[in-house]
């Protein structure tokens, strides 16, 4: 059994703005358009994302629309690449809004992009469901607004940490070593990791240790590491520098279970790495294609269905954003065709058991519009160029 | 104690390795900065060039590795010319003129964007072609290709050397830098001396992408830090002495590793405070010529 996906398409210049108009007069004055809205960045610096998170989004529309769709009727992608620029970004959820006249918007990829549109949906007052970008500030920002508009089915930077801090307690692992890069980026990472193993009476034994994340030999940190007994390393890196802290780890044979944070699971770390390199290194994640038997069966249609385009090769991009596809048509079917109502219905659903990341049945509230919040993240390991659940 | 030895000796092995980089590429300054005074500040982009055309030769292609190497060469080398007529030769008319130091840059600039055009901008992997297993120097693990890089850095720069003390074209570039005037009434086409000059520091640079990619990465933001770090190796050695400039870049890779034992947070701070203190002590470098002063 095949899923075609004849609806969909990617909309680059000529919309079909006369269905629009025809669907506006059906559908009355204050009434969007029976279409659903994408930003991604599907070139640029992170279109492996876009490309992961576009395959869940067509593959969570025609399962929607084969099933009958929205009072027969079928839910149209329209899909648009931000190229991971904000500016394009800006341009592209502009367009969605007033031209498509989409009642719900999903995406982005990239943080920078999505700080930059949140503002543009929230004074729209169009639901966003973010499924990829995962600055804090994306929901912060307007969670003290009467109505946020903004939803997250992605772990936030903040909460990372805590998963490696879960995962270290559950093996008993004593003697921890702190990396992190010399950004603003790996430097807060460091700061909340102090904090967090110190709540848990952790031990750090080494570090923080930091380095350029363009350094190409490690070997100076890690024979520290090495010296201090270390039996665990988190480090706060982008996969560059992760290939790199592999290879130095090589150099002076020092074998201990290390993580990083989710940018560890994108494809980019396999490409630069290797199977041989990556192996056994972790990264923090909501999904892996063997942790759930919702997982398992999603894993399987995507290798299938997309098999041309490379299978399942960004797995986690591809099952957030088919769970936050499948809850904003969720809430499309309680409240109909009217972006607010979409919006509130989304706080409702309270019995999303079919998710595929480790969501819970009730995901959103009104305080509450972080999906994967506390319990829903754990290890994912590298393992013969796969993800899989570390246990 | 031995588990200091033991980073010691690692670190030795690492910084070698960055350190000969470092080597090769700031010869490509001095051959320049005795020929016309001036440098090509854009060498670490020179380098990116190296890195990326070879990934294209090598990985793209299918070409030999030692095919692709004289490909980068040839072509980093042809692009020594082109800098030398658009960026040095129209602004250096003026004896005192700093325009070089704009126009080179200028040069970089445009081919960072160039490449994230053909390239795009993030890393890519470009496999050793001596594979990927650890070798071990006593207790030290180094990369095949890291033990490449010493031989053909520190081999390239010998051989420049031989170059230009024994080859007549080389005699004649040596002749051009100690006395342009009189290299000129002896017959000697100080013009085409100039570009040659040019040509050998490019094809440098183009030579250190091409050996540094498989251990970096090879991409569009590679050159910046390099280029920088040989420029300092450059100065710290003195600029006009070739065996300083050696030492120079060697001493720069050693050292960012050492400090590294101590304190990764202040490994590049500390590194060039201590090229502070020597161009307190020795302004013209380590081994460069002392300035003579009659009063």
């Amino acid at each position: 059994m095949s899923i075609k996906v004849p609806t969909l398409r990617l909309s680059l210049g000529a919309i079909g703005v006369g269905l629009s108009l025809a669907a506006a007069g059906v559908g009355g004055a204050a009434a969007a358009d029976l279409k659903l809205g994408f930003d991604l960045s599907l070139t640029g610096g992170t279109d492996d994302y876009g490309k992961g998170a576009r395959m869940g989004a067509e593959l969570a529309l025609a399962e929607y629309n084969e099933k009958g769709g929205y009072k027969g009727q079928k839910v149209e992608a329209v899909i648009y690449d931000d190229e991971t620029k904000p500016a394009k970004g800006v341009e592209n959820v502009t367009r969605l809004i007033t031209r498509d006249r989409v009642f719900a918007i999903v995406g982005p990829v990239n943080s920078g992009v999505a700080l930059a549109i949140i503002d543009i949906a929230q004074k729209n007052q169009i639901p966003l469901m973010d499924t990829i970008a995962t600055a804090e500030q994306i929901i912060a920002r307007y969670q003290s607004a009467p109505k946020n508009f903004i939803f997250r089915v992605s772990l936030n930077d903040g909460i990372q940490t805590s998963f490696m801090i879960d995962y270290i307690k559950a093996q008993k692992y004593q003697r921890i070593g702190l990396m992190h890069d010399s950004t603003g980026w790996g430097q807060s990472g460091r700061d909340t990791a102090l904090r967090l193993l110190k709540e848990a009476n952790l031990n750090l034994v080494a570090g923080p240790e930091v380095f350029d994340q363009n350094d190409s030999d490690m070997t100076a940190q890690l024979t520290k590491m090495q010296d201090a007994k270390v039996d665990f390393i988190i480090a706060y890196t982008l996969a560059p520098a992760a290939v790199q802290i592999a290879k130095s780890m090589q150099k002076i044979a020092l074998k201990v279970p290390w993580t990083g944070t989710w940018g560890l699971i994108a494809p980019n770390f396999l490409k630069l790495g290797g199977k041989e390199l990556t192996e056994g290194v972790m990264a923090v994640t909501s999904y892996t294609p063997d942790h759930s038997a919702n997982a398992r069966a999603l894993h399987e249609k995507v290798d299938r269905i997309f098999k041309d385009q490379g299978g399942d090769f960004h797995p986690v991009a591809t099952a957030q954003t088919y769970d936050g596809v499948r809850l904003v048509l969720r809430a499309l079917d309680i409240a109909g065709l009217d972006p607010q109502k979409v919006r509130d219905a989304l706080e409702q659903v309270d019995d999303f058991t079919e998710a595929v990341t480790k969501m819970k049945p009730h995901p959103f509230s009104p305080q509450n519009h972080e999906s994967l919040g506390a319990d829903t993240g754990f290890l994912a390991v590298w393992h013969d160029g796969k993800i899989l659940h570390a246990e | 104690m031995s588990a200091l030895l033991v980073k010691l000796w690692q670190a030795l092995v690492s910084g070698l390795s960055i350190g000969s980089i470092y080597a090769l590429i700031a010869q490509g300054y001095y051959v320049t900065y005795v020929t016309t005074g001036a440098l090509n500040f854009g060498q670490g982009e020179f380098l990116m060039v190296g890195a990326l055309f070879g990934f294209t030769c090598y990985l793209t292609l299918g070409l030999p590795y030692a095919v692709a190497l004289v490909a980068v060469v040839l072509l980093v080398g042809a692009m020594g010319i082109g800098l030398e007529r658009v960026a040095i030769r129209p602004v250096m008319r003026h004896a005192l003129s700093l325009s070089w130091v704009l126009s080179t840059v200028a040069v970089s600039i445009i081919l960072k964007n160039a490449a994230v055009q053909i390239w795009g901008p993030e890393q890519i992997k470009f496999p050793s072609p001596f594979g990927e297993a650890v070798m071990m120097i006593g207790s030290a693990g180094i990369f095949p290709q890291e033990l490449f890089i010493i031989v053909a850095a520190l081999g390239t720069v010998f051989a420049m050397q031989i170059f230009l003390r024994r080859a007549l074209l080389g005699k004649a570039l040596i002749a051009v830098a100690f006395n342009r005037n009189a290299a000129a009434v002896m017959g000697i086409n100080v013009t085409r001396m100039v570009v040659l000059a040019f040509v050998l520091s490019s094809a440098l640079a183009g030579l250190g992408g091409i050996l540094i990619a498989p251990i970096t990465f090879a991409w569009a933001y590679m050159g910046t830090m390099p280029g920088i770090k040989a420029f300092a190796a450059a100065i710290f050695g003195g600029l006009e002495n070739p065996i300083g400039i050696l030492i120079g870049g060697l001493v720069i890779g050693l050292l960012e590793q050492l400090f590294g034992i101590v304190n990764s947070n202040f490994k590049e701070g500390v590194t060039f405070l201590f090229i502070l203190i020597v161009l307190a002590i020795s302004p013209t470098g380590l081994m460069g010529r002392r300035e003579i002063s009659k009063v």
